[in-house]
């Protein structure tokens, strides 16, 4: 790919030459070559200090009907940077199998920013994968806050503590910016620690040498309008224990604002 | 510091917002593959998302200190580190 140019006057020029022949057409250059590139391009970031914080966030998008991207991203500063990325086709796009790519992206931006560059992980509920949690924690030492699935057996245990009134709902009012208009939210928050009710995190922490892992969950409750609070609270789990649930909370979407 | 004030989860939404709205809605990313097979997306993609890394980074404080300042100048300042400019060449066939 590299060398020394030769003008046509025979001279040897001073000046590196970067031959893209292999280039040409995009399909011809194979995958090794892409992730050379990318670890070569975002290490000129970290060098510089371009990449700032230690807050990431993983997820994937479909590109059209059988491709799906996967990054993770660096959203600690204002303008989020894509830190290492996989494009997913075939049966490894499906939605879902995302939480395995994320060891490799992991793997990559630890080995070039160094082991203590991610602090904590975001991700929505197609991360929620107990193995994964677990193997971020203990294996890495990052801490997770995933959105946790109505349908798995700890977000019902926490349902369960606050319908027993074993742990408290705490009510929150809060001012949001939705394209340029405040709008004031009204949330009804309850948290509960110690939690072992995730065999797939548990069982993961065991094997990694930690037998008394616990997580922490809280749930948030949109009760801005009657019907807001008709829905569902969402959850949120975590690695870590946070104060309570409000500092955990989510921002929605605009399209959800109410 | 972030994880203290309160908005923890909030900025899993630079993700969404800012990052797969940006490239596909900005980039192109979804409607124009630059081929039809995998490798062809990968070279796209790989391109696109440094291209949208560089244009982050000037629209940073830092980036901006950089974009000030003119070529030449750029040039001399990063000539011992980078070495003298290469030359790219294209080879049809």
């Amino acid at each position: 790919m590299g060398g020394i140019a030769t003008p046509k006057d025979g001279k040897r020029s001073r000046c590196r030459a970067i031959l893209i022949r292999c280039a040409m057409r995009l399909s011809r250059v194979g995958e090794s070559a892409w992730l050379q590139a990318q670890a070569a391009g975002v290490q000129a970031h970290n060098l510089r200090q371009l990449v700032r914080g230690k807050v990431y966030a993983v997820d994937g998008s479909g590109l059209g009907d059988e491709l799906r991207l996967v990054a993770l991203v660096c959203v600690s500063a204002t303008r989020p940077i894509i830190v290492a990325w996989r494009v997913l086709s075939g049966a490894a796009s499906e939605k879902g199998k995302e939480a395995e790519v994320t060891h490799a992206l992991i793997e990559q931006v630890l080995e070039v920013a160094g082991p203590d560059a991610i602090r904590l992980l975001l991700a929505d509920a197609l991360y929620a994968d107990g193995p994964l949690l677990a193997w971020l924690k203990y294996r890495q030492g990052i801490d997770a806050l995933v959105r946790l699935p109505e349908d798995r057996l700890l977000y019902q245990d926490v349902q369960g503590l606050a319908d027993a009134h074993l742990i408290e709902w705490t009510h929150h009012r809060y001012v949001r910016t939705v394209q340029g208009h405040k709008h004031i939210r009204e949330v009804e928050v309850t948290a509960a620690g110690e939690l072992t009710s995730w065999d797939g995190t548990t069982l993961a922490a065991a094997a990694a040498g930690v037998p008394d892992a616990t997580l922490w969950a809280c749930l948030i409750h949109d009760v801005t309008t009657p019907e807001a609070a008709q829905e569902l609270p969402m959850a949120l789990v975590s690695t870590r224990r946070w104060q309570h649930g409000f500092a955990a909370r989510p921002r929605l979407p605009p399209s959800l604002a109410h | 510091m972030v994880l203290l004030r309160g908005l923890a989860y909030r900025p899993r939404w630079h993700i969404e917002d800012d990052t797969y709205r940006e490239l596909k809605e900005g980039w192109g990313l979804e409607k124009q593959h630059w081929g039809r097979d995998l490798a062809a997306a990968r070279g796209r993609v790989t391109l696109t998302c440094l291209a949208f890394n560089t244009a982050q980074v000037y629209r940073l404080q830092a980036g901006q200190q950089l974009a000030a300042v003119a070529i030449r100048r750029l040039r001399r300042l990063r000539q011992r580190e980078l070495g003298n400019a290469p030359a790219v060449i294209y080879l049809a066939g």
